[in-house]
Formats: C-alpha cells, structure tokens, sequence
C-alpha cells in the first residue's frame, strides 16, 4: 500500500512541476474557461415547477401527469376572494367582472365563478340548464342576494366555489397547457392588481405555487451568494491576515461555480430551489481546498532562497491530502445521485460533485501558478494566534487525558443515539416554506374554509354512457367522502343526476346508455367537462380536496384509497399527493440509508488505500460515524424532521467531515515517517494541519449557517444541522482520531512500513 | 352616405335572410375542436317567418331524435326520445352553446339586424360594403359591435365578425356557397369560427326546400316527439 503511496506522490511531483513550468497557460486557459462560462451564465434557467421535481417512472407520479395532461389540471390558477360576506351587489359585481376580465386573457381557456358556473335547475314544468346567475342582471336586491345564498349553499354542486361561512369565494381559471404558466400566473397577477378590488385577494394553484418559487429561488440567489462571499472573505482574512491569502482561495472557488453553473446550464439543467443553494455550499466546502493550499505555502516558502522550489515541494506535499479529500467529498454528493426519489436532490448532487472536482483541481493548477508569480510571500509573522488557542488545550488532552476523551465521546454516543428513533418525517412541500409565506396563506384558506386543495383522484375507466361506470363514480365518491380530511368529492356522475331528475326521473344515474346519450348531448359542449370526462369518454376523474396534514395521517389515507381501490382492479386508479407524498416520506428513509451506505463505503475504501491498515481506517471514520451519530441525535431531541434537505446530511457530512480526519492523518504521517514519535507528531500536526482544519472548520460553519437566511425551511435547517456535525467532525478528528491512532496501535504498523 | 343608406343596406339584409315565408333544411355540422378532432352532426330544420323553428337530429346514432322546438317569446322546448318526454329549457340558455357546436342559441336565432342593431358604413370597395353594427339600448347580447361584410352584387352578408365588452374580435362567421333556389338567396355553407377556444363549426346545407307551406301542426310538442 505504500507503494502506492509513493507512485502517487511522485506523480504529484511531476504535476506540480508540470504546472509551475506552463503557468502562463494555465492561468490564461482559467480566464479564457471563466470569460465562456460567463458567457454561458446568460442561458440559465429556473425550474420552480414542483410536478417536475417527481421521478416520472413512479406509478403514482406516472398516473398524476397522466391525468394532468389530459386534464391540464395542473394548469388550474385558483384566486381566493374574502370579504365579511360574499353575497354583496358589490362583490358580485367584482367577481363578475373579474371572471370575465381573466376569460380575456389570451391564454385562458375558461373561467369558472360564482357568476358564470353551470347550474341545472328543475321545476314540474321543465328545466333550465345554464348560468348560475345572470351576469346581465346580477343579484342586488337583499332579497335576490338572501335567496342565491340559500340555493347556493345548499347544493353539492357548489360547495367547491363558496365556503360554508360565506366569506370566502374561489374564481378558478384553467389555463391552456400550450402557454407558459409563469407568464399567465404573473398576468393574473397584474390584472388584479390593476382592477383594484375591494376583497382581499389570495393566489393559490400550482401556477401561483411555480412562481412563488421561482421568486423565492431568485431572493435566495441574489441574498445568499454575496453573504457567503462577504463571510468566507472575513474568516480567511481572520485566519491568514493577508490580502493575497484571502483572494487566492476566494477568486478560485468563485471561478470553480461559474464553470459548474455554466455546466448546469450548457446541460439544460435548471435552477431549482434546492440548487439554489448552491453557491453558497460549494463555498464553504470548496474554500477548504483553497485554504490548504494556501496554508502550505504560506507555512512554507516566506524564507526560503529558492522559492520556487519551496512553492512546489509545499504544494506537492500538500496535493495528495487535498486530492484525497477532495475525491471524498466529491463521493459523498454523488451518493445522492443514485438513491433520490427527487430529481431536484438528485441534479444537486451531480453539480455539488463535479464543482468540488473543477475547484479541486483548480485549488493545486490555478493557485500555485498564480502564486508562483508573487514578488512576497506573506509569512507567519501576521497570522492569527487564534486557531492555535484552539489546538492548545486540544494537544494537551490527547496527550494528558486520552481516556477522558474516550469517555466522553462514549456517552455522547450512546445520549445521541437514543434521541433516533424520535426523528420524524416532513414530506409537505408546503410545510417547506415560512409561515408567512404567501403560499401558506392561501393554503390555510384552502384547508380551513375549503377541505383543502391538494388534489385526489381515482380515475374510473369505463364506457361513460354504461350507467354502472357512473354507479362506479358515485360509490368512488362516497368512499372518499366518508374519509375524514378529504372533501368535495365530485364527479361527472352528479351532473347526470341532475339532468336525469330535470326530465323526471329522479336524482340518480339514468337506468339506460341511450339515456345518458341523450343527456350528454346537453353536457357537450360544456368547457367544464373537459375536466371530468376525457376525449375518448372512456374516462372519468372522481376529485376530491385533502387538506394539509402531517405525513403519517396522509400516509393512512393513502393506504385506505389504496386498499378500496385494489378492490375494482380493471377499473379504478388512484393518485394525487397522498400517494406522492407517501411515497415521498417511505422513499427519504431509504435514501438516507443508501447515500450513507454509499458513501461509507468509497469513503471507507479511500482512507484504507491512504492510511494502509484497516484500522486505520476505522480510526478514521470514528469521528464520521461520531458526527453523524451527534446530528441524528440533535434532529430527534429537537425535531428537526428529515425532509428532502436535511436528507442530504448524511452523504454531506461523510464526504466532507473525513477531511479533517484525512488531513490529520496524512500530516501525522509525514511527521512520523520524519523520525518523530507519538508525541512529538501530533503536536507538529496540530500545529499544522490542526491549524488548517480548525480555520477550514470555522470557516464551513460561518459559511453554512449562511443558509439561516434561505427562504427553504429545510435549507435553514440543513445548515444548522451541518454545522453541527462539521463542529463534531473537526474536534472529534482533533482529539478523538489521534487517540484511537494510539490505541489501535496505527503507528506501529506505519513504522513496519516504512522500515 | 347617410344613415339612411346604411339603413336601407341592412334592411336589404334582412329581407333577403327573412324572405322564405318557409324553409325546410337537412344540415350536416361538422365541428373540429382544439385538437383538431372532428364531429358530425346531421339535422333537419323545419322554419316558419322567422320565429318558428324545429330541429331534428338524425345522426349520429346515440343522437338520433333528439329535437327542438323554438317559439316565439324565449320559448324553447327539448325532447329526449331515450326519456320519451320534452321539456321546457329555460332562457339562460341562450349564450350557452347549440349542441356542441360553435354556434349559440341566440346566433341560431332567426333574426332581424335592423331591430336590434344601429348600422354605420366602415368600409367599400368595389365588391362589398362594411357595416358596423353596434346593438340597440336595451338589446341583451354578449357582443359590443358586428361587423357585417356584405356583397354588393346580392346584398347577401358573406361575413360577420363578433366583438366582445373589450372590443376584441372573438367570433367569425363566414358564408359560402350562395345559391339562388327558386327565387331565393341562401348560403348552402357556413363557418362558425370561435377565435377563443380555437374551435370551429362548418354547417353544410345538403338539402332545401322553400315555401312548400309548412303546417303550423310541425311546431308543436307532438311533432317534435315523433
């Protein structure tokens, strides 16, 4: 294995020889990448459409667009009107008005109010199928008002337009799935704002949703990048003191993500609000590359007569523990790739890994040739004392006190792992966003006055003149109706009711298909239908409202929809966002498990071909597994859930946590191989290496809360939790890791190797 | 030109579109939606004056026997031959679409332009003349202004687009195929194109008889239930 070693370390030779000796290309190819990407910048795009972040192979999901393209239900804009009362001339007048002001907008198909919606009236003479109210004539006398009232409120047919406490009111408009929906959702926007209506006016629907996001992805971008870079920029400053040591890191990593987003764009890939994040993760991870770079020279060439001998022998020592953990880190965000249920987790994974790669290889190709151009190499004498009043107390415990350091790791450990099992689950993308978020608001509305607006549906397959496909609806209906948080189930089967109790017979599904033919002749050319039958009228949705709730309580609803439908196999399907959200929260679990496992093991792989003995190795990943075992205790005691950010924790803090202990370790060696013992290695490594690591630890972690400012909930939480376990990865890979170096004898092995 | 001539023009209209004291037509509906998937509807139509009306479907199948009976006085009667009933439909349905079709129940509506519209001369040239027709104070319509294309040869109107509260051209109608049967103008093809659904409704007269004196027994719940 160390032979290995040693081919690899020379060949680091030959590259930073490489490097140093065509300087000038590499640093014009760098800016000649740079201006490109740059150039490219301008075709990146945002994707805020939650439908698209599905796996399209899931049946579930697979169904849901299904009926959503036929449908183009997910191209309904819903605006929510509230006032003290809804049955006002005024508010009729505005509703009037606003339906068909937004019926004019080109790109809407139609418009469904309280002042255009069907109604099918009866009485003995005969019956009026048409407008609900008559929008030449509207309502204003109290008594037309009190008598609307009472007929809408007391029919079915309308529940889904009019709360039952008659404050709030629902325009829906169904916009035509060829338009762009951003573009028709901001339109609405701006007509209302313009019309000036005297209700208070809510936004709800997935158009509204997309662009709420899309607008939240943008502030993120626009406050988050300049924050981290103001925040990287103060602690390389505290920790090296120097205007050149501070650029250096700084300008590389900044290069590094404008090629990764160049890529992203170049590969179609767009902007969501999980990469959104992007920057300022690659940021605090990617500075670290920098930071050990930097550190080396700095440490090592101010002083020296041939400088560029000593620039290349600091660079190349420092190349193999940079690689290394560079390759870590860039596995631990590819452990995503293979087990997401999102492709918005998914996509952020393959772009964290590849920018770590290109500031990798950035941090020893860029750096040193433009520091092989300085006339001074600022020394030690302006560096900081402060990582080294942290390393101190570090250096005399693990000299001093090696057991209490075990001690107290053991019973963290063991406090830590009993707070797991309280770790719960959040899979509502709604819960996602701040309470005061827009979003939210209109959704209270929704749950509270409305059942809900996360959609249900079973479609029913099935001749739609045979009367027992609409008996079929109908029992559908019922079903859901009878379980508790679904509501407004409604199908085409109720229409047919009314028309056949308007030819007298009755509120029930004609007994014959002729019949029903005859009926549909009435029904035809309605624009509603077009939600409720498909072209080939073979099709019939049931909907019903769900509203918010917590994951187990959907997941109960998605079982019981689940277990009713299995029982008409040919003729009923099930989807909406119970089942998405289900199999969302059972899916995070799993890829919790495997991007861990994943990683782990190239991890596990990568430290056994440096260090060279299995225990070592396993020295090594204590302070990981110690890490991890302080986040998922921390999310437990304090309900931090597991959502589709925190979920990145596990594969994040293995890939970059093992860097501290890699950087330790490799260090360690090198002093070891140098003659030194036990002792005498650990407190040249500490002051090394310690050093580093502690500024590179610090420096993550300002970074990462950085993400406190994230419009995602998640993203805040994610950086709570990753600077927790980086503050654990770093002092346990201080202290705990040269312990168990001790313990499980490494050195020994280390010293037979080099013999 | 005067408002006199305008007026006159718009009669001329008028007279020809009313002039059968009867008509009896097969019509064959062809209707394309959004997609471009087509319908066909065939029907017969028995009209009086021009405020008598019954229509009969004869195809497609599950259609057959279907009908309408319109009367004077926003009277308007169905029969459904699977119910083997009628029943009286309300006058809300008036800007409701006829059958599927593009076309209304008011646009079905056998009417007279100089009662409901003022006309104004927009446009000649040497083959047709424009009016603006802009409704009457009091004249319930879902459009602000028509705008009537009319050939000067026949004053027969060969186009008339319809405009909505905001003045956008939202309807056309395009007639085609003007023959003279017997000593009358009629358009054996018409298209009804809705510009905002993006759908369209050919009819196409396959059969017509005039003045062969309709009895006033045809335009009754009866006959519309045979």
């Amino acid at each position: 294995m160390a032979l290995s070693l040693l081919i690899i370390s020379n060949n680091m030779k030959k590259l930073v020889t490489f490097v140093l000796k065509h300087r000038i290309a590499v640093i014009v190819i760098t800016i000649v990448l740079t201006l490109l990407s740059v150039w490219e910048l301008r075709n990146i795009s945002i994707n805020s459409d939650v439908t698209s972040y599905l796996p399209a192979d899931d049946p579930s999901v697979k169904l849901f667009n299904e009926i959503s393209q036929e449908y183009s239900s997910s191209w309904t804009a819903v605006l929510i009107l509230e006032s003290p009362e809804v049955f006002t001339k005024e508010n009729f007048e505005e509703i009037s008005l606003l339906s068909q002001e937004l019926q004019r907008l080109e790109g809407i198909d139609y418009v469904v109010s309280l002042t255009n919606i069907l109604d099918i009236r009866t009485d003995e003479f005969g019956f009026e199928i048409g407008r609900l109210v008559d929008e030449y004539e509207l309502p204003s006398t109290p008594e037309q008002l009190a008598h609307l009232k009472e007929y809408v409120l007391g029919q079915k047919l309308f529940k889904h337009l009019v709360s039952a406490d008659s404050k709030h009111t629902l325009i829906v408009s169904q916009i035509n799935a060829d338009y762009d929906k951003n573009a028709i959702a901001r339109e609405i926007k701006d007509l209302v704002n313009n019309l000036e209506v005297s209700q208070t006016v809510y936004f709800e629907g997935i158009p509204f949703q997309v662009l709420n996001i899309m607008d939240s992805i943008v502030q993120d971008l626009l406050l988050l990048t300049p924050l981290i870079i103001i925040v990287i920029l103060i602690m390389l400053y505290i920790g090296f003191r120097s205007f050149k040591w501070v650029v250096l890191p700084l300008v590389t990593v900044a290069i590094g993500i404008i090629w990764m987003m160049a890529l992203m764009s170049f590969s179609g890939i767009a902007l969501t609000p999980i990469s959104d994040a992007l920057p300022v993760v690659l940021f605090a991870v990617g500075s670290a590359y920098g930071i050990h770079v930097v550190n080396a020279i700095r440490l090592n060439v101010p002083g020296k007569e041939n400088t560029r001998e000593a620039l290349m022998n600091a660079v190349k020592d420092i190349s193999l523990a940079v690689i290394l953990a560079g390759v870590t880190t860039f596995a631990g965000f590819l452990s995503f790739v293979f087990s997401s249920y999102l492709t918005i987790i998914r996509d952020f994974g393959i772009f964290a890994a590849v920018g770590v790669l290109i500031i990798l290889v950035l941090s020893i190709t860029f750096i040193p040739a433009w520091a092989s151009f300085f006339k001074k190499y600022p020394g030690k004498t302006k560096e900081s004392e402060l990582p080294e009043l942290i390393t101190n107390p570090f250096k005399n415990l693990i000299i001093k006190r090696p057991g209490l350091i075990l001690t107290l790791s053991v019973i963290l450990s063991i406090v830590a792992f009993t707070g797991i099992p309280k770790i719960e689950r959040k899979v509502d993308i709604l819960e996602y966003f701040k309470p005061s978020s827009p979003l939210r608001q209109s959704s209270n509305i929704m749950n509270k006055s409305f059942g809900g607006s996360l959609p249900v549906m079973i479609r029913i397959s099935g001749d739609i003149f045979e009367p027992s496909t609409l008996t079929l609806a109908n029992e559908a209906t019922t079903f859901l109706e009878s379980i508790d948080g679904l509501s407004n189930p409604r199908s085409l089967a109720e229409y047919f009711m009314r028309l056949n109790e308007a030819m007298g017979e009755g509120e029930q599904i004609p007994d014959s298909r002729e019949k029903l033919q005859n009926l549909w002749f009435m029904l035809e050319g309605e624009e509603m239908m077009q939600q409720m039958v498909n072209y080939d009228l073979d099709e019939i949705i049931v909907y019903a409202s769900m509203k918010n709730m917590d994951a187990k309580s959907m997941h109960d609803i998605y079982d019981k929809i689940e277990d009713y439908v299995k029982q008409f196999p040919d003729k009923m399907e099930a989807t909406g966002m119970q089942a998405i959200y289900s199999k969302l929260g059972d899916s995070m679990m799993n890829n919790l498990l495997q991007s861990m496992l994943l990683a782990f093991i190239f991890v596990f792989i990568t430290m056994i071909f440096l260090i060279g003995s299995v225990k070592g190795a396993i020295a090594g990943f204590s302070t990981l597994f110690f890490s991890m075992l302080m986040v998922f205790g921390l999310m437990g005691y304090t309900g931090i859930a597991l959502d589709i950010a925190t979920l990145l924790i596990a594969g994040v803090t293995i890939g970059i946590g093992i860097d501290y202990s890699i950087h330790f370790t490799t260090a360690y060696k090198r002093f070891m191989r140098q003659g030194a013992n036990h002792e005498e290695a650990v407190t040249k490594t500490l002051a090394t290496s310690g050093k580093a690591i502690v500024i590179n630890v610090v420096t993550i972690i300002a970074g990462f809360l950085v993400l406190l400012f994230a419009n995602l909930i998640p993203l805040q939480q994610f950086g709570i939790l990753f600077s927790v376990s980086m503050l654990c990865a770093g002092i346990s890979a201080l202290t705990l890791l040269p312990v168990l170096i001790r313990v499980f004898k490494v050195n020994n092995k280390l010293k037979k190797n080099n013999q | 030109m005067g408002q006199a001539n305008e007026m006159k023009i718009l009669q001329n209209v008028d007279n020809i579109l009313n002039a059968p004291k009867d008509q009896i037509l097969t019509i064959v509906a062809h209707i394309v939606d959004r997609r471009g998937n087509e319908n066909t509807r065939e029907l017969n139509m028995f009209q009086k004056g021009s405020d008598k009306r019954l229509a009969k479907f004869l195809t497609p199948a599950d259609q057959k026997g279907i009908g309408f009976l319109s009367l004077p006085g926003d009277n308007l009667t169905l029969y459904m031959p699977a119910y083997g009933k009628t029943r009286k439909v309300g006058g809300h349905v008036k800007n409701t679409k006829f059958a599927g079709t593009d076309y209304t129940y008011e646009d079905m509506e056998a009417k007279r332009y100089t009662e409901r519209y003022d006309p104004k001369l927009i446009e000649t040239n040497n083959d047709n003349w424009v009016l603006e027709l802009i409704p009457k104070d009091g004249i319930r319509t879902d459009y602000t202004k028509l705008h009537m294309t009319i050939r000067r040869s026949d004053n027969y109107p060969i186009k008339i687009a319809y405009f909505d509260k905001a003045g956008v051209m939202v309807k056309i109608l395009e007639s085609s195929n003007i023959q003279k049967t017997g000593d009358y103008w009629l358009a054996r093809q018409t298209k009804m194109t809705d510009l905002k659904t993006k759908t369209s409704t050919k009819m196409d007269i396959t059969n017509v008889k005039f003045d062969t004196g309709i009895d006033d027994d045809i335009f009754t719940e009866r006959y519309l239930m045979r």
